[in-house]
């Protein structure tokens, strides 16, 4: 039988859902998926950004509003979010504490053991994460000309504990963790970035925020967030039931397990993508506390 | 202009999308298979029905285990689909009469994101992944040698955004497009590649490469001044692009467009709140005809025909739409 007598479902006096995104790198994902909630009929809740039909990236021109759109998201209380942009250890620097005997980076002793990540946009990509150190969070060691204009458009948002200022001199404030309209905490939050969930100090401070939402995220290098877009959206359970009450779903046994399988389906057999739901990071034919290495 | 959309909905996820020898004959990758299946058989699903593809429903399964980073291609002349794998290159006969052939490519990746044949067919452009550090990945470049097997990377070009491949005959180079910004490169496939000189100041949030008649055009969406959208399209010449003055889109935001190889109209998918809508638009960004995509179909992306230009393909993750175009 070539048809499925599936039948469309009604959308008729369905409680709104409501969503905010934030974009600091290529747009490309969030605006494929800020068309599909659209299309549900959720509504978009971003401050200065909802009527836009196209999610803007905090980059260049757009830093300054970017800034006054953070400021005024931890006043909102969201059903969904969707964060993307760069993500990574607080400085690449970091990465050369953690050198194996032959020189070679222990790449597993970094996801396993650096404190202090974020999501960050390319200013502070090319400025702080590129040339500061721990002891020179400020790169005074760098061109100042070139590191003050890095500095002036930085945007970076902590997804663990922030880093203290004797390491780290720029703002790192996540509306999402310092947002006091948790009531109820969101359904879930799409985390769309290199990395995401790799790193066992992000995890954790992502669930201990949110402990019943489902955090979709990579456990891997992507190249683009269209990756976790297209996955997502590729997932058969991933229909509007889904984006109204995930929780209903995935509380049924085997459901975490089935939503891993469909995720990794649609995703780069290159690269990895995982979940985080209740305490258990959900990854690629196997599941585990959230606070145990990887 | 009247058009006319017929919507069908898949169970699988649609992955890509193209046609062998006509628009009535379509390849698509479903879930990790490829199928080929006609269009009048797709044509003929009743409205709101969902269509499974493959084994237990409609299309014949031309490969299989394929996966999102499998890059593939029809060759126009054989009709044959190309498809780079981890370390080789598979010729796929999708009528079943030739064997699957290989060409084994020492240092391909296993993961491949889009796909160009030179028009010899003697050249795959491949875009691939590379690692530049543990927290960032990008695009970058090869080209294989399908007789031998030989991979050359290119060296400068990266991207963090999906890049669109072309090969253009005019000058003999390839031309590769980053689709969130709109720059543009040509490259011989052996020196370093040209980075096209842009005075394009607006900011960009989605571009478009075709090759026809006019040369390599370039479609860019742009945000305007008090959010409108704007569309510009420049001609890519030997070392710069050759914008020509942007036009201002009235009505619903326009999401993607594409210009036709031919002719110069622009599909474009727009969108306002629930409704999604093709529309077919001339130079001037006037509006030629317009039709809404029914609900729950989503669609995020558009293909004019390569057989005949009245009809348009648009297709998201579980949906197909066929526009069809009476003048």
């Amino acid at each position: 039988m070539a048809e499925v007598g599936r039948t469309v479902p009604s959308t008729i006096a369905k409680a709104p859902i409501t969503f905010a995104m934030i974009e600091l790198a290529e747009p490309e994902d969030s605006n494929a998926r800020k068309s599909q909630w659209l299309r549900y009929g959720f509504k978009d809740v971003t401050p200065l950004f909802s009527g836009q039909s196209t999610v803007p990236s905090l980059n260049d021109s757009m830093v300054a509003q970017g800034r006054k759109m953070l400021g005024q998201m931890v006043d909102v209380a969201a059903d969904w979010y969707m964060v993307s942009g760069h993500h990574g250890a607080i400085y690449q620097s970091d990465y050369y504490s953690h050198l194996l005997p032959d020189g070679n980076l222990d790449e597993k002793a970094i996801v396993n053991e650096e404190e202090y990540c974020g999501f960050f946009n390319e200013a502070y990509h090319q400025g702080r994460w590129e040339t500061a150190t721990r002891a020179d969070p400020d790169s005074t060691l760098h061109p100042p000309a070139r590191i003050a204009t890095f500095h002036a458009n930085e945007i970076y948002l902590r997804t663990t504990d922030s880093a203290p200022d004797t390491i780290a001199k720029h703002i790192q404030d996540n509306p999402l963790f310092d947002s006091t309209s948790w009531a109820p905490e969101p359904k879930g939050i799409i985390i769309s970035a290199c990395n995401t969930l790799i790193y066992k100090s992000a995890r954790k401070t992502w669930s201990g925020y949110f402990p019943k939402a489902v955090i979709v995220g990579t456990i891997s290098r992507i190249v683009s967030g269209t990756w976790v877009t297209n996955a997502i959206a590729s997932a058969k359970m991933t229909n509007e039931s889904f984006w109204r009450d995930p929780q209903s779903i995935l509380d049924q046994p085997g459901m975490c397990a089935q939503l891993e399988e469909q995720l990794t389906a649609g995703f780069p057999k290159s690269s990895t993508i995982g979940f985080v739901y209740k305490g258990t990071l959900y990854l690629p034919g196997r599941s585990q506390p959230v606070g145990d290495p990887l | 202009m009247q058009i006319d959309v017929k919507t069908i909905l898949f169970e699988g996820a649609l992955h890509r999308l193209r046609e062998l020898s006509d628009a009535n004959h379509l390849i698509v990758q479903n879930e990790q298979s490829l199928v080929a299946v006609a269009w009048p058989e797709l044509q003929k699903t009743r409205d709101g029905l969902t269509v499974v593809l493959g084994p237990q429903g409609l299309g014949k399964v031309v490969a299989t285990k394929v996966s999102v980073d499998n890059a593939w291609i029809v060759e126009p002349k054989s009709q044959r689909v190309l498809m780079a794998r981890e370390g080789e290159i598979e010729f796929v006969d999708p009528s079943g009469r030739d064997k699957l052939q290989r060409v084994t490519v020492a240092g391909l990746p296993s993961g491949s994101f889009a796909a160009a044949l030179d028009s010899a067919g003697q050249h795959l452009l491949l875009v691939v992944m590379r690692a530049v550090n543990m927290d960032f990945a990008e695009y970058g470049i090869v080209v294989i040698t399908l007789s031998d097997g030989q991979l050359q990377r290119e060296l400068t070009i990266r991207s963090n955004a999906d890049l669109e491949l072309h090969w253009d005959e005019t000058f003999r180079t390839w031309v590769i497009c980053d689709t969130s910004n709109a720059t543009v490169w040509r490259w011989d496939g052996a020196k370093l590649s040209t980075k096209l000189a842009s005075a394009l100041t607006d900011t960009v949030y989605s571009a478009t490469l075709v090759v026809g008649d006019d040369g390599a055009i370039v479609t860019a969406l742009v945000t305007q001044g008090a959010g409108a959208t704007g569309l510009i399209s420049g001609r890519a010449e030997q070392d710069r692009v050759d914008w020509k003055e942007s036009v201002t889109l009235h009505g619903p935001s326009v999401l993607v467009t594409r210009r036709h190889p031919k002719l110069a109209v622009w599909a474009c998918l727009a969108q306002e709140g629930k409704v999604q809508q093709i529309q077919i638009r001339d130079a001037a960004g006037k509006v030629l005809g317009e039709a809404n995509i029914r609900p729950p179909a989503h669609v995020s992306d558009l293909l004019w025909s390569a057989s005949t230009p009245e009809r348009v393909w648009a297709f998201g993750v579980h949906s197909l739409a066929a526009a069809t175009l009476n003048q």
